[in-house]
């Protein structure tokens, strides 16, 4: 059974987080159910879904897919300083991979960046009620095939 | 006081004496260990990208006599926490407000002897 381009795309996302270095310390991981407790928030977490895809036609004999990924940034931040701290990391996680063409795991050519979103910047209701930042970068990768 | 005051009395005695585990409640470094009755219960917190973030909740309830942290009796405030070990498990709550524009606690009597305190799950250590 072939894996479905989506989750290449994803899984390239995750190896180039995993890859990268920030200021904070993270695993990322691909999860199709994005669920944790409240306490799990203790330890910052990076996690990648897939959200999206559009396909059209490319050229005569091929098409492209344009395929969105979330990519979510969480940790329990009691202070504005700790949620600053992590806005910092959002942007670093922004700009580690803007223009960025990933790679599959044989280091060949699979998608290459269209455009990144920040919607919402941080969730106001997580961090007044749980005292937890969330931020959501979406990122648009093309694949022609 | 009245015979209904005096039976709100006893009704509290009873809750503490037969219906409590002991917990430590802090704030910053200072602590005091009180008796209190629990009541749990869980929700979800949709995360923003499809998911989900389960908040347990927890009602502790104690005697307003009993909150005395550094040799003087108080209230809740926001932050404060409490922690209890349950089935070798350090669990922290963290004294919360369930809602927006909702105190993080509550008398439970009318006569202000015992507190109802709001608080969610923020931390478990195993020991």
């Amino acid at each position: 059974m072939s894996e479905s381009i989506v989750i290449e795309v994803a899984d390239a996302v995750v190896r180039a987080l995993n890859a990268g270095q920030f200021s904070e310390q993270f695993t990322a991981e691909r999860t199709y159910n994005p669920e944790r407790k409240l306490s799990q928030y203790k330890t910052l977490r990076v996690t990648v879904v897939p959200k999206g895809r559009v396909t059209a036609a490319a050229d005569r004999s091929g098409y492209q897919q344009d395929i969105a990924i979330d990519i979510g940034i969480q940790k329990r931040a009691e202070t504005d300083a700790e949620a600053d701290t992590m806005m910092g990391l959002v942007d670093e996680v922004f700009a580690a991979l803007n223009g960025r063409v990933l790679t599959d795991t044989e280091g060949f050519r699979l998608a290459v960046w269209v455009e990144t979103g920040n919607e919402p910047i941080f969730v106001p209701d997580h961090l007044r009620e749980d005292r937890v930042f969330t931020s959501v970068l979406t990122l648009t990768y093309r694949v022609v095939r | 006081m009245n015979m209904l005051a005096n039976a709100a009395d006893w009704l509290t005695e009873q809750r503490h004496e037969h219906l409590t585990d002991a917990v430590t409640y802090w704030r910053g470094g200072a602590s005091v260990e009180v008796s209190a009755t629990v009541g749990s219960s869980e929700h979800d917190v949709h995360d923003g990208f499809g998911g989900s973030i389960r908040v347990e909740t927890r009602d502790y309830l104690i005697r307003t006599e009993d909150l005395i942290l550094d040799d003087e009796r108080t209230l809740p405030v926001s932050g404060d926490q409490v922690v209890e070990v349950i089935d070798g498990t350090e669990v922290t709550y963290e004294v919360a407000a369930p809602g927006q524009n909702e105190p993080c606690f509550r008398y439970s009597d009318s006569r202000r002897k015992t507190l109802r305190i709001h608080t969610k799950n923020i931390d478990e250590v195993e020991l």
